[in-house]
């Protein structure tokens, strides 16, 4: 078993400049290949973060109601509160509404105001989070002309306008990521064609000789798609290596940008196994391209 | 009862009407004979005279254009990639200039043409160390071909030719780089493979080995071929 391990291959490819520049050649599109598909994951998680965290969302502002010496009157804005509060309760699909507190809306504002402001103090409207069942139907225009029923001073926020834009764009980033990588691809099975085939060019008495033995193609296309394999294997390991940490440094980029939409391009358990397993992915497909390619060109050419 | 078993020879080997060249240029037309099993056979002529493209042709390196060629009772016109490998199996080749994979050791030469047919790598050392102890280079087995003499190349040659135990054995010029001595230590060896049942057919041009042996021969010349049969009570 050892033995026929570590034999040589009776076709001297691998003593060929052409096997160490296919080396060079996969670890490169292996690195490109990872880079891509962690960016086509990471969109794709966060566009799907947005469909589930910001669209089950809805957001009811109501402005504080004022007397006639334009002071906040905070008992009728308490009361037009309680009433949005119950119309949206009943809402059929509503799963939770609740009124922001006095912090939180300080929290929020502090980028704006910094955090020696009284807001209390201030006209800034009521918050209300209103929380959406997953897959609700809800009619945004009924639920306007209630509000306007309770109080003119409601209004209702679906998020939906600006963030379509957004998923449209995340949408046309996973094309240009797909189409990057099926471009990779074909690009890596190019350079796998046009290699086994130099190969072959030069290692023609060998090959000629193992025919006249009685080798079948499929015995000397085996020997090409375990080489091609071998480096499609330690080729893709050496482009993992490069692509984690950059990986890495590019989400800890997008982190510190301290941006909500950019929390959720993260790279679930899931994701990481997936890329973890590209050098098995680039094994099987450097070994099928290599192995068809041997295959196809020595039936034109013998 | 076999036809074989009855001591009917079959026709191992039948061309009929053949014809071969390279670029539309006839090297040898309109060839008719027939080469029996367990016979033993010179193809003989000048050089250039087409020994080397006759034989390509009988082990199946090259098809004819023209006429009929049986190999092991198959018409080759009508055989395909893999019914031609599983004939070429059962034939053994010994090349002029060895042809052996240079990079590759002794042992890994020798046991090409077992790994091809898919034997068990304990049969194949099995087998390869035997070989080796016969023909006095078990010492050399793990050393690489590139290393070895002119002599020694040719004995892994021709140990890679018969490892398989083949049905034919074909040898181009065999004894065209050797010193005399060597020569007839190798030409007992063939005549021993016959006489285990081996077809033999040897090309060369030299007419002092065909004078030496007496038996059948394929004469080439002029783009044709004649076989004189073994000269009877010798």
């Amino acid at each position: 078993m050892i033995r026929e391990l570590s034999r040589k291959n009776e076709i001297p490819m691998e003593d060929e400049e052409t096997s160490t520049f296919m080396y060079v050649l996969t670890s490169i599109y292996m690195y490109l290949f990872v880079i891509v598909l962690a960016m086509f994951m990471a969109i794709n998680s966060m566009a799907n973060n947005w469909e589930k965290d910001i669209l089950g969302a809805i957001t009811v502002q109501i402005t504080p109601v004022e007397d006639e010496n334009r002071h906040i009157d905070k008992d009728k804005t308490q009361d037009e509160v309680n009433k949005v509060l119950q119309f949206m309760e009943n809402i059929s699909g509503v799963k939770q509404v609740s009124v922001l507190d006095t912090a939180t809306i300080e929290k929020l504002m502090t980028p704006w105001l910094g955090n020696k402001v009284d807001i209390t103090t201030l006209p800034i409207p009521q918050l209300l989070d209103v929380q959406v069942t997953d897959n609700a139907e809800i009619n945004y225009d009924e639920i306007t002309r209630g509000l306007h029923k309770i109080t003119s001073n409601a209004s209702i926020d679906n998020h939906r306008l600006w963030l379509n834009k957004l998923i449209k764009f995340a949408n046309s980033l996973k094309t240009l990521a797909l189409s990057v990588l099926l471009m990779v691809a074909i690009i890596g099975s190019f350079s796998i064609y046009y290699s086994a085939r130099t190969s072959l060019g030069i290692n023609i008495a060998s090959i000629e000789i193992l025919h006249i033995i009685g080798a079948q193609d499929e015995y000397i296309a085996k020997q090409y798609a375990k080489l091609y394999g071998k480096i499609g294997f330690f080729a893709g390991i050496i482009g993992l290596m490069i692509a984690i940490p950059c990986i890495m440094l590019i989400g800890r980029y997008g982190m510190s940008t301290g941006s909500g939409l950019l929390n959720g391009a993260q790279l679930s358990t899931y994701s990481w196994i997936i890329l973890m397993s590209a050098p098995l992915f680039s094994l099987l497909y450097a070994r099928i391209t290599a192995y068809y390619t041997v295959m196809k060109s020595l039936e034109k050419m013998c | 009862m076999t036809d074989t078993a009855k001591g009917i020879q079959q026709p191992i080997i039948e061309l009929q009407n053949v014809s071969i060249g390279y670029d539309d240029e006839d090297v040898l037309s309109n060839l008719y004979f027939s080469l029996l099993q367990g016979s033993f056979t010179f193809v003989s002529g000048k050089s250039g005279a087409g020994k080397t493209t006759l034989l390509n042709m009988l082990y199946l390196i090259k098809k004819p254009y023209k006429g009929t060629l049986t190999v092991f009772g198959q018409n080759i016109n009508f055989s395909n990639r893999h019914n031609l490998s599983l004939l070429r199996q059962r034939i053994g080749v010994v090349f002029q200039d060895f042809r052996l994979l240079e990079h590759l050791s002794v042992y890994d030469n020798i046991a090409l043409p077992l790994r091809v047919r898919g034997m068990s790598e304990k049969e194949i050392y099995r087998r390869v160390v035997e070989l080796l102890k016969w023909i006095e280079m078990y010492k050399s087995i793990y050393r690489p071909c590139n290393t070895l003499s002119g002599g020694e190349k040719q004995r892994v040659a021709i140990a890679r030719a018969v490892i398989n135990r083949p049905d034919i054995l074909f040898a181009d010029e065999p004894t065209g780089s050797i010193d005399p001595e060597m020569a007839d230590k190798l030409m007992r060896l063939f005549v021993e493979l016959n006489k285990v049942g081996t077809t033999v057919v040897i090309a060369t041009h030299s007419t002092q080995l065909t004078a030496n042996y007496n038996y059948q021969r394929i004469d080439l010349s002029n783009g044709s071929a004649k076989l004189y049969p073994a000269l009877k009570h010798v």
